[in-house]
């Protein structure tokens, strides 16, 4: 249904249904906003990603082959941007997966209200970029098969499994330790 | 607390700790109305897509910057269409664009909302400046055929 649903809603938006549309952007702007923001894009350059990502499915509604896997395609060209984006800012993606990332989480610490919401934020701020970009893609897109979020993170589908339990693992291993020592 | 329970309270904190700011939904629906039709001419190198970042320029935003709607400090870009070639050099505000066209007569730097045309001299040149940050495409336009576009990026 939700494979049929899209298909429908692409060929809607190619003839100009601006409703159609607006129903792909409300379905899917929460993951490319994620995908973006787990790059540690700025606000504005995640922003800018976000907003050509759009631009470029606008384009693109009747070349999508497989509507099935829009949320892919969509989270695979908000990578490609993201990437483009930290070469020209002089950043190269962090490729460690186990070391402890070495920037404490970021100001939105403020919105974090209440203090087991606080150690989970603390206790993922401490993770890899690798293994909060999963994460990230995971919680937001529970559904989107493992080949999917192994293609949009750059792994090899056949590690995103193992890795994935590893990066819960060691979430829950570090928000355990900030609760006995709190 | 089960992987699921986890997962759920991730997104649940993600959302309110770095929620999706309202603008970018309003972006987002406008953009259906930022088609062309025109052809897309195909990129052949990028080299935001091939070069390694040089380690001794790592940089980062400015704290002054943040919210301003300037980026941070960044890098020359060039790019190779089919039909032409650009090389982007930021401002701090914006870009400075020059281009080596292999068609057309106008070329025409777009942005959403906006656009500016300049002429390309006899031997395929053109400079556009004060390109606004943010997505932008060209468009190669000569009278009586259809325009050349690239495709969309953050310029």
């Amino acid at each position: 249904m939700q494979d049929q649903q899209n298909a429908e809603l692409l060929a809607r938006a190619h003839l100009g249904d601006q409703h159609a549309w607006q129903e792909i952007v409300d379905r899917h702007i929460r993951l490319v906003w994620a995908v973006a923001r787990s790059h540690r894009l700025s606000p504005d350059d995640a922003a800018d990603v976000n907003q050509t990502v759009w631009l470029i499915l606008a384009e693109n509604l009747t070349t999508i082959r497989r509507p099935e896997r829009l949320s892919s395609w969509l989270t695979t060209t908000t990578r490609r941007e993201s990437l483009a984006v930290l070469r020209l800012r002089g950043r190269e993606e962090p490729v460690d997966l186990w070391d402890s990332a070495d920037e404490e989480p970021s100001p939105e610490d403020l919105a974090v209200a209440g203090e087991t919401d606080s150690l989970l934020w603390h206790a993922y701020g401490t993770l890899t970029d690798r293994c909060r970009q999963i994460l990230h893609l995971v919680a937001f897109s529970p559904d989107m098969p493992f080949t999917q979020v192994a293609e949009a993170v750059g792994i090899p589908a056949n590690s995103l499994g193992p890795t994935r339990g590893r990066c819960l693992d060691v979430l829950r291993r570090r928000l355990a330790r900030m609760e006995v020592v709190r | 607390m089960n992987d699921r329970t986890l997962l759920d309270a991730l997104a649940d904190l993600l959302d309110r700790a770095d929620p999706l700011p309202r603008l970018l939904t309003a972006r987002a629906s406008a953009a259906l109305a930022e088609r062309t039709g025109a052809a897309l001419t195909r990129l052949i190198t990028d080299s935001a897509h091939l070069a390694p970042a040089h380690p001794t320029a790592a940089r980062t935003t400015p704290d002054h910057l943040a919210g301003t709607g300037m980026r941070g400090a960044s890098q020359v870009r060039t790019l190779r269409f089919t039909d032409l070639d650009l090389r982007l050099e930021p401002t701090g505000t914006g870009l400075d664009v020059t281009g080596l066209a292999r068609t057309g007569t106008h070329a025409v730097a777009i942005w959403p909302g906006g656009a500016r045309t300049t002429p390309v001299d006899p031997t395929g040149w053109f400079h556009v400046e004060h390109v606004p940050a943010g997505p932008v495409r060209f468009a190669l336009r000569h009278e009586g055929r259809p325009d050349v576009t690239t495709r969309w990026f953050v310029g």
